[in-house]
């Protein structure tokens, strides 16, 4: 195994003619939780969305896992498989019970029996805190319940990497706790994790690094102590003053 | 006035008005129809099976031909898009004129009149069903498709498990509409030789003049395979809420 699972060299990214990533150059070390953050439209999102191929960029290599992104290496539904994702919202499948939301990439990706399949999906399930809901169906759920399920329903793949794109901030306050704890716990099994996240409590908590963005480029990357003691740029500074006295 | 006397007179009326017409039309000559009964529900056989067929192939082509207009690389794509705006902007006879004798005429072998009917029809169907479930496959999330996609599913899993099931199910009420009107367009066989109820109804009217009763009958016949078909596709539609 690498040891850093995920490397951006010089990577640039536009849609239509505006450039949303510039230049990134990054990397990221194996078990360590990483939170992005940065002001709307900066790009956290395309960039987090380049680690698993949802975007692909215009210039510069991301290498995750040991392997460069490519046409035919994402091709591989395993390598897909090896990188979690945990979306902001609608990402259950509406007409799949909790259960089968849960086993279906499992059966038709890994080949799994059902009654494996099952049995892992039960397992998950019970880590979030959800044993009870497998044959409930996602409009039945609230919306901290979906999202624990689509945690699970990414455990299940055995990932090396999970990735989180503000996962809580479609929630309302009461329900943001319990997601965040299962993603606490998760960190402190060891766990490779990129988080987009406006939670700052949580950031600092759980992350060993913060990186900031503005304006699609990387403004500052620093340990997760010295960015909210002092953050090295009036950027990153006034981001935080308008976020933590919100 | 209260509303529940409003109705009831709103009622009254309407009973009033239906026993008028029918003891109108009581000597239209009913016994024409008693009489060809049998004929005439061979034609609604005809139209009822014409219907299911063609939507049913005509179903099958349209995923086809959608997933083709969305994904499929330029050259493909422009030949489903083309095919989809031809065959609806042409009349729908002519396409069964096409089939029927320009087909043979390019090469040689006939068509019989069955086939050149359900081809046809098919093809129309196909036609106005792509964009059925075209914007059937638009309304499903993106997030959906990505999903499945990050999980390792492959383009064709995410396809059939995750986004035709919903898609399906949000098109359902189009798909009734074009089931409906495919129904009605079967109506046009006639022109291939085929005795479909549209024709059948002519045939007998044609011989036993009794118009008022068969029209009558027609309408009532092709109400009722309306209500019938629609039924059957609502017993179909999966039982679960679509919002997450
Ligand atoms: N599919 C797309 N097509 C065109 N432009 C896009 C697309 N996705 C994102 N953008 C643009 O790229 C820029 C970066 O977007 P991105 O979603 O990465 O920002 P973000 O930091 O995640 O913002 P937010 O906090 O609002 O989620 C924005 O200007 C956005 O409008
Ligand atoms: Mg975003």
């Amino acid at each position: 195994m690498p040891d850093s699972p995920i490397r951006f060299r010089s990577v640039s990214k536009w849609f239509g003619t505006s450039q949303v990533l510039k230049g990134i150059d990054l990397t990221f070390g194996m078990g360590h939780v990483v939170v992005v953050c940065g002001p709307s439209g900066s790009g956290k999102s395309t960039l987090l969305r380049c680690i698993n191929g949802l975007e692909r960029v215009q210039e510069g290599q991301i290498e995750v896992l040991g392997q460069e992104l490519t046409d035919r290496t994402l091709r591989s539904s395993g390598f897909r498989a090896e990188i979690g994702m945990v979306f902001q919202r609608f990402s259950l499948y509406p007409h799949m019970s909790v259960l089968q939301n849960v086993t279906l990439a499992p059966r038709l990706v890994r080949g799994t029996t059902a009654a494996a399949a099952k049995e892992r999906a039960i397992r998950m399930l019970t880590r979030v805190g959800l044993a009870d809901k497998v044959d409930a169906y996602p409009a039945e759920l609230s919306g901290g319940q979906q999202q624990r399920v689509a945690i699970a329903r990414a455990l299940v793949m055995d990932p090396k990497i999970m990735l989180f794109d503000e996962p809580t901030s479609a929630l309302d306050p009461e329900m943001i706790h319990e997601v965040l704890d299962v993603m606490r716990d998760l960190a402190a099994s060891g766990m490779t994790m990129v988080i987009v996240t406006h939670e700052m409590g949580f950031a600092r908590e759980v992350a060993r690094r913060i990186i900031f963005m503005d304006e699609g480029e990387v403004v500052e990357d620093s340990e997760t102590s010295a960015f909210f003691s002092a953050p090295a740029t009036d950027r990153a500074q006034r981001f935080l003053d308008k976020i933590l006295h919100h | 006035m209260s509303e529940a006397q409003k109705l009831l007179i709103w009622r009254l009326s309407m009973a009033v008005l239906m026993a008028a017409g029918i003891w109108s039309v009581r000597d239209a000559g009913w016994d024409v129809v008693w009489r060809s009964g049998p004929f005439l529900l061979r034609g609604i056989g005809a139209t009822l099976l014409l219907t299911v067929i063609s939507v049913s192939i005509g179903l099958a082509g349209g995923v086809v031909l959608a997933i083709l207009r969305l994904f499929a690389p330029p050259g493909l794509r422009h030949l489903a898009i083309g095919y989809i705006e031809v065959l609806r902007a042409i009349p729908q006879l002519m396409v069964i004129f096409w089939v029927f004798y320009t087909w043979p005429a390019i090469t040689g072998s006939s068509v019989p009149g069955w086939w050149a009917a359900v081809i046809s029809l098919s093809m129309i169907a196909a036609a106005y069903l792509a964009e059925v479930v075209r914007a059937g496959i638009l309304s499903v999330p993106k997030t959906q498709w990505e999903s499945g996609y990050v999980t390792g599913l492959s383009a064709l899993q995410n396809m059939t498990r995750i986004i035709l099931p919903q898609a399906g199910r949000n098109m359902l009420p189009a798909l009734i509409s074009h089931f409906i009107m495919m129904l009605k367009t079967t109506s046009l066989v006639y022109v291939v030789g085929i005795i479909d109820f549209f024709r059948a109804i002519i045939i007998v009217n044609n011989r036993d003049f009794a118009p008022a009763a068969l029209y009558l009958t027609m309408a009532a016949g092709y109400f009722v395979g309306c209500y019938a078909l629609s039924w059957l596709v609502r017993r179909i539609e999966p039982r679960y809420a679509l919002t997450t």
